[in-house]
């Protein structure tokens, strides 16, 4: 009985933990606290000393209530659909859960728990979810095994009190019936369902065909999301992502140390500007396609000498891109598989060109690369000029002049080649300098500022007016400066981070850590990175919080990651090599297999010109052969049955087939008369069976014994039965049932 | 024992594999693998909740244990022994029902019935479940198997097993209350023997000297001859004159309706009338039997030769049997008067309007029409009790 009574606190919590699970996947910490208290107060309200309940008309208001306003939630926000109809589960939830609870509404409840869940699987991918998830399925399982019990007993407690004549007065009360360790044999039958289910889930969930490239964020090939972009619209992003998802760990590179120096990728450089705040990766005629050579390293240089002093950098690709990122300046690639990739010399950046995901790959960069060793790495090209598609107005040019002044460098450049190499260097950091003393404010919110007219410039806004902006117009703003004093600088965009583990000499790079900055030309070949932006905010963007748990989350983060990585992220490759591990041929096998079966779909379905309701058909054709072969089945049941229960096992050809098609009236008779407790000896005739029925049963003996005249008829009359005895058969047996309240199987 | 296994089609499992194929063409159509989870544990759950009920079922045993008669207008409880097999396997959620059983007697036209439900059964374990069966009519009532069911884990697959078992109990007519004074005013007018005692008389007989016997288990120790028993080493008893117990003959006058009826407001239909008889009947017999009277029975019309008098609860029980399957639709003899010189006293009832000439002149007779103004009320009923009238029965001399 104790278990019986545990009931409705483990259906309170399951559906607690369905209302959490769809906040949290929906990241709505309001909505959390608001329902959560709610639900959290309908215990102590519903169950507690006073047992107050919703009244029915109450709930029917409230239910109103909700529904248009989720009716209105629908009409403004058309695309957020199932989010609009699980917070309606969430508010239905809420009312019944202050309702009077039968076992209907239990399993209302926990109905409308599990489509909570389901509409947060569809939405979230997060780790988070997915613990509660696991937590809530713990519950659920617990929760659904007692719901059978509990409802059990309400159904015959209630069976009981209406089959009695005054209606349960006069009936003691339905104790259940149980044996010796009930709670621990339930705990542990429990237990073993629960461990069974997750063999099932998990062999279902490693067999299901899938596609390639799932995205570890939103499980689908399309739609990335890292914060990294290779181009940039400053009239556009308004806010930039503060998300601490892990994108990439890279290792082998030394530690900020205490001079802070950051870890910088470079990802893309941006080296054409459009006008209009629109940055671009200039085409280039010069890009160079390889593919690396596993385990070796493919080198991006032209391969006409050693570059010494190299180091490797090891990345671990969390969430897949299509860039390959590096450290300046990249000198060869390798990955655990060979896969392909695009080199463009000129801004020295790699572009990933594979289809599969890549999850792990080495690049060996120089730190301090000589002039000879840029120069092979460029493959002799001249490095591309960038392209500033735009006029600067005068102001900006007096701006720079100014700022140069300020810095104590003069505004002509030198020149003597090798003075105007350093002159740029020395300018740009001059034109930084501003940038770094606080007149302008870095702020990486600009939902509320106004965006410049068609005719006006976000860089001129930027310098002149807002003076507030996120790297972006930083590292825009500063490689204007540099052109409208003659000095070639470039946007590059990748990540920063300061973020070091020591323990395990990894950088953490988040899709916070996304930033931009400026390259200048200080080489022939060689560029130096100069960041605008205040290296103190800097600082408290890309470091770690440096608080006591910061470990664990790091730790956290990780597990994310991993989360993210080989869960959400499970595609075909990775069930190919799960499966692989089991038995390296269904490695092959499988995928073939199902291949194969798509292929053939594929293949019927153009053949026939259906079109994708081709699928549909060939859907209702595999029901119907599914059908068809169920019925085959039976047929072949239903014969062999006769062949016994009739004894033609001796018979062969067409006269066996002709049995079998006109005798089935008898046996179905037999079936009948077997159900309502007249069952015929196998050793009996026919016909001495339905005279002993006449002496038993004098009622239903009529039919039987004019079915049994049939019977001998087909079998022994050397013919086959004509329509009209066919029918009577047909009729005579209905009868029959009739005859005994029962219907013919 | 025959045992048929089957699985069922269940309205939940259809709607849960319509919910789980959605789920699918959703995890197909996004690849989302924490739909794909979630199809997996919805499969899961299917193929277990299939695999668990189905190995509980086959493991489970089910007998019926009938009491032999039941009362109409009381709960008969029926007994099921619920044995698992099973050495490692619990099972669960257990209901146990009866079968449909078809023709006459089929106790779904007797009686109104609520299942048994039996919520664990351990391996290797028996328990007794019980259904509350609630008799309408008196009749033989023939149950045929007994149908075992579950759900269990889930809910989403019914399976059943069916266990024949063919069986009859008899459901014996209503009894109602019969005032005291009915018995009472019959008794110094006829009922042979001593006084009439609401007690059965004391076994230890009378006070009359009638000879001695080995010792019995039950007897008295007042009962032992002890200085006779030191002689013969062994345990004798005195026994004594018994007094005889009042003696009393129910006729059941069943000869058919007779063409004069009471009058407009009868009541009831010929049928209805016999059947008050009859209660009425089994209510003198229930009362007498509880007053240590010795009771025979004789019913005129009915093929049945007049039972003797006697008193012990197996005759009460046959008396009871009688009466309980007394076939109303059975073509009738014509009445005729009992004979013999039996020194008893004797009751007659009457469905309908009274037969004097069917009884002893010194004959009770008692019309089903009375039953109401007799009788407190049906046994078994929780109804207030109300005062009644003395008796009005209507002696015929």
């Amino acid at each position: 009985m104790k278990l019986l009574r545990r009931f409705p606190l483990v259906a309170f919590a399951t559906v607690l933990l369905g209302i959490a699970a769809f906040c949290v996947a929906y990241q709505s910490v309001g909505l959390l606290l608001v329902a959560g208290v709610l639900a959290a107060l309908s215990w102590q309200v519903t169950e507690g000393p006073r047992g107050r309940s919703l009244p029915q008309w109450a709930a029917n208001v409230l239910l109103v209530a909700v529904v248009l306003n989720v009716i209105v939630d629908m009409a403004q926000n058309p695309a957020d659909l199932l989010g609009a109809l699980g917070r309606l589960c969430l508010w239905l939830t809420l009312i019944k859960l202050y309702q009077r609870k039968t076992p209907r509404d239990h399993a209302q409840l926990l109905g409308l728990s599990v489509i909570m869940i389901l509409l947060g699987a569809v939405h979230s991918g997060d780790l988070l979810f997915a613990v509660v998830c696991i937590l809530y399925a713990i519950a659920g399982i617990q929760a659904v095994v007692l719901f059978r019990l509990y409802a059990a007993h309400e159904a015959t407690r209630r069976a009981r009190a209406e089959s009695s004549p005054e209606g349960g007065r006069l009936t003691a009360s339905l104790e259940p019936v149980f044996g010796r360790h009930l709670h621990g044999q339930f705990r542990a039958l429990v237990g073993v369902i629960g461990a069974g289910g997750i063999v099932v889930a998990t062999l279902v969930f490693l067999v299901f065909p899938r596609e390639y490239g799932l995205d570890p964020v939103t499980g689908i090939g399309a739609g990335r999301r890292t914060g990294f972009a290779d181009e940039i619209n400053l009239t556009g992003a308004s806010r930039i992502t503060s998300s601490r998802v892990l994108v990439m760990i890279a290792r082998g590179y030394p530690g900020p140390g205490k001079s802070g120096q950051p870890l910088r990728l470079r990802g893309a450089v941006l080296d054409r500007y459009e006008g209009g705040g629109r940055w671009r990766v200039q085409p280039s005629n010069v890009r160079w396609f390889g593919r690396t050579d596993p385990p070796g390293f493919t080198l991006l240089s032209d391969g006409s000498g050693e570059i010494e002093g190299t180091a490797d950098l090891d990345f671990e690709v969390l969430v897949p891109q299509p860039t390959i990122f590096s450290v300046y300046a990249p000198v060869a690639l390798s990955t655990a598989d060979a896969r392909d990739f695009i080199y463009d010399p000129r801004s020295q950046t790699i572009e990933y060109a594979d289809t599969d995901r890549l999850r792990h790959y080495t690049v060996r960069i120089a730190p301090e690369p000589t002039d000879a060793d840029l120069k092979r790495l460029v493959r002799g090209r001249e490095p591309s000029e960038p392209v500033m598609a735009w006029t600067p107005p005068e102001r900006v040019h007096e701006l720079a002049r100014q700022w140069l002044a300020e810095g104590g460098v003069p505004a002509v450049p030198p020149d003597d080649p090798l003075e105007r190499w350093s002159w740029n260097l020395a300018a740009a950091q001059a034109l930084a300098r501003p940038f770094h003393a606080g007149q302008f404010e870095y702020d990486t919110d600009l939902r509320d500022l106004t965006l410049p007219a068609p005719d006006r410039d976000p860089i001129v806004q930027f310098l002149f007016e807002t003076r507030r902006g996120h790297c972006e117009f930083f590292a825009s703003a500063l490689a204007a400066l540099c052109d409208s004093v003659g000095i070639p600088a470039r946007l590059v965009t990748g990540y920063v981070t300061l973020e070091f583990d020591p323990g395990d000499e990894t950088y953490l790079v988040r899709e916070s850590n996304a930033h931009a900055w400026v390259e200048v030309r200080t080489g022939p070949y060689r560029w130096r990175a100069v960041d605008p932006t205040p290296p103190g905010m800097l600082r408290a963007l890309h470091t770690p919080p440096l608080s006591g748990t910061a470990r664990f989350r790091a730790w956290l983060a990780r597990l994310e990651a991993s989360w993210r990585n080989e869960f959400i992220a499970f595609d075909r490759r990775a069930q190919q090599r799960v499966l692989g591990a089991f038995d390296p041929r269904l490695e092959e096998r499988i995928p073939r297999a199902v291949e194969s079966v798509a292929a053939w779909m594929r293949r019927v379905n153009r053949s026939f010109y259906f079109g994708p309701a081709g699928y549909i058909w060939m859907g209702i054709v595999a029901t119907a052969l599914v059908i068809a072969i169920i019925a085959v089945a039976r047929s072949l049941r239903r014969g062999a049955r006769l062949r016994s229960a009739l004894h033609l096992a001796h018979l062969h050809g067409l006269e066996y087939q002709r049995m079998l098609r006109q005798l089935g009236f008898y046996m179905d008779m037999l079936g009948v008369l077997e159900r309502h407790g007249l069952p015929k000896p196998a050793w009996q005739p026919p016909l001495a069976y339905a005279r002993r029925m006449a002496g038993e049963r004098p009622g239903p003996a009529k039919i039987v014994g004019e079915l049994t005249e049939l019977y001998y008829e087909a079998r022994y009359g050397r013919r086959p039965l004509d329509r009209e005895s066919q029918q009577r058969a047909r009729a005579l047996l209905e009868e029959l049932a009739r005859a005994l309240g029962g219907r013919v199987a | 024992m025959t045992v048929r296994y089957r699985y069922h089609l269940h309205v939940p499992g259809l709607v849960y594999v319509g919910l789980a194929m959605l789920v699918g063409l959703a995890a197909m159509n996004r690849q989302n693998n924490l739909l794909f989870a979630v199809l997996g544990v919805m499969v899961a759950g299917l193929l277990l909740s299939g695999i668990v009920s189905g190995v509980m079922l086959r493991r489970l045993r089910v007998t019926r244990l009938l009491s032999q008669h039941g009362v109409v207008g009381r709960p008969l409880v029926v007994r099921y022994l619920v044995t698992n097999r099973g050495r490692l396997l619990p099972a669960f959620d257990v209901h146990v029902e009866e079968r449909p059983v078809e023709g006459p007697g089929a106790w779904g036209r007797l009686m109104d019935a609520a299942p048994a439900w039996v919520m664990h059964v351990g391996p290797g374990e028996t328990v007794h479940g019980e259904a509350m069966f609630w008799p309408r009519r008196r009749g033989e009532a023939r149950f045929g198997a007994i149908r075992v069911w579950t759900t269990f884990p889930f809910g989403l697959i019914r399976k059943s097993a069916t266990f024949d078992q063919p069986q009859h109990t008899l459901i014996c007519p209503r009894l109602y209350a019969l005032q005291r004074r009915v018995l009472d005013a019959v008794g110094p007018h006829g009922l042979a023997g001593v006084k009439v005692s609401p007690r059965p008389p004391d076994p230890s007989g009378g006070d009359d000297y009638w000879g001695m016997r080995d010792y019995r288990p039950g007897d008295g120790m007042r009962q032992i001859a002890w200085k006779r028993s030191a002689c013969m080493d062994t345990l004798v008893v005195l026994e004594r004159t018994t007094p005889a117990p009042p003696r009393l003959r129910v006729i059941l006058n069943l000869a058919g309706p007779r063409p004069e009826r009471a009058g407009p407001d009868h009541g009831g239909d010929d049928a209805d009338l016999e059947e008050r008889a009859i209660c009425l009947a089994a209510s003198i017999i229930h009362e007498a039997d509880h007053r240590g009277i010795e009771i025979g029975l004789t019913m005129l019309g009915a093929p049945l030769p007049p039972l003797p008098i006697r008193h012990s609860h197996w005759h009460r029980e046959k008396l009871m049997a009688a009466l309980a399957a007394i076939d109303l639709g059975a073509p009738r003899a014509a009445p005729r008067r009992p004979t013999g010189t039996e020194r008893a006293g004797q009751i007659v009832v009457h469905p309908d309007r009274v037969q004097p000439e069917l009884g002893r002149p010194d004959a009770w007779h008692f019309s089903a029409r009375q039953i109401d103004s007799i009788t407190d009320g049906p046994l078994g009923w929780a109804q207030p009790v109300e005062p009644v009238d003395p008796p009005a029965a209507e002696p015929a001399a």
